[in-house]
């Protein structure tokens, strides 16, 4: 049976411990795309995540649904995201966890190399505009919800995406691909 | 639509489906301007791009989480524990204190305990500022003065008085004393003398 996340919540304040693993599994994905997009090497990503729900399961028996789960979740992860980039480490290379599934050497090669070339445009942008297009594009959230996430007005993040995009074009210019409108 | 609005318009519609006249305009205008048309196939081109990076492969580690949280939760517990023990301990004191009236002191290079009512704080005297006195009061109190020597002065001479008659009477009554002898061993000699005239003999006992 598919719980909604605030079912899923309800069911785990009630002592259901297979409910938060339901949503571990459910969120650990976008959570650490999130932290990767934002900026965190590999090795900080993987414990950004588990402090992520570590934090969670914490605060979870005082969680009251005011915003969506996702809201909640977010703005810990954000709040984490933060907190690392400030002692950062090093970045870790790219590679060290996107080469799965490739046969081709060279097309594995040339994905690596665009990959770090988009990772690299994304974490040139200040943090401002890099959380609000994580966020808009990998999280999929509106501006209301990120405006939760954020504590900014939509209408100032509404620009900041704008911004972000448009300084993404630019430097990205020489990479991307030849893109052909199919519905016009 | 006018360039500038197309181009406000331009990334949400990357994302989202704009109202059908809204996306119809965009549409119109981006097939007549060369350069919006560019910006619409760059914004295109950015979120493929944007999807191409991999998605991270990381899993939590439920059990270790578990701990995680269990160890934190102990840290709290005896954060909380210790920060109770202090209170108690601090009430404790106070308390002790309070009732027993302890009494610490540094007193002369020795530390003093003390305990039950407090030692009586002898009060301070505060002495009156001095005021100058009245001109009057001051000669009041030298003619006082004055009169009090005269006083000494007169009784010393008095004394001196009394001391020579006393002397005087001393010297008389030595001499008073002196002829009283005299005369008494006169008597004496004149009774022997008679004594022996009328008996012939010294009187028994008499000193030769």
């Amino acid at each position: 049976m598919d719980f909604t996340d605030q079912a899923l919540i309800r069911r785990w304040q009630h002592g259901d411990a297979a409910a938060f693993e339901a949503i571990v599994r459910r969120w650990q994905g976008p959570v650490a795309r999130f932290l990767a997009r934002y900026g965190l090497g590999a090795e900080q990503t993987a414990d950004g995540t588990q402090e992520v729900f570590l934090r969670v399961y914490r605060s979870g028996p005082s969680y009251e649904p005011r915003a969506t789960f996702s809201t909640w979740l977010f703005q810990i992860a954000l709040n984490i995201a933060r907190d690392a980039a400030r002692r950062r480490r090093p970045t870790e290379r790219l590679e060290d966890y996107d080469a799965a599934g490739d046969d081709d050497p060279s097309a594995s090669a040339m994905a690596r190399e665009s990959a770090t070339a988009v990772q690299q445009a994304l974490l040139a942008l200040p943090e401002p505009l890099r959380v609000v297009v994580v966020l808009r594009h990998y999280q999929g959230m509106n501006f209301e919800e990120m405006s939760q996430v954020c504590q900014t007005p939509a209408s100032t993040l509404k620009s900041r995406f704008a911004a972000a995009l448009e300084r993404l074009r630019v430097s990205l210019g020489t990479l991307r691909p030849d893109f052909e409108e199919s519905e016009s | 639509m006018n360039c500038e609005h197309a181009r406000a318009l331009l990334p949400e519609s990357v994302y989202v489906e704009l109202p059908v006249a809204q996306r119809d305009e965009l549409k119109q205008h981006v097939s007549q301007c060369p350069a919006c048309a560019e910006a619409w196939r760059g914004l295109h081109g950015v979120r493929q791009m944007l999807d191409s990076l991999p998605p991270p492969a990381v899993e939590v580690d439920l059990p270790l989480l578990y701990q995680e949280a269990r160890a934190l939760d102990d840290r709290r517990l005896r954060r909380w524990r210790r920060v109770a023990w202090a209170s108690a301990a601090a009430a404790g004191v106070l308390l002790t204190v309070t009732i027993l009236r302890v009494e610490v002191r540094w007193d002369q290079r020795e530390l003093a305990f003390g305990w039950g009512a407090a030692r009586p704080v002898p009060p301070v005297l505060k002495l009156p500022e001095e005021s100058p006195l009245p001109t009057t009061v001051l000669a009041d109190l030298q003619l006082v003065k004055d009169l009090i020597h005269s006083i000494v002065a007169d009784m010393d001479e008095r004394q001196q008085e009394h001391a020579a008659a006393l002397a005087n009477l001393e010297q008389r009554l030595e001499s008073i004393q002196s002829m009283s002898n005299r005369r008494s061993l006169a008597t004496q000699n004149d009774f022997r003398a008679l004594y022996t005239a009328c008996f012939g003999v010294a009187e028994k006992g008499a000193i030769p």
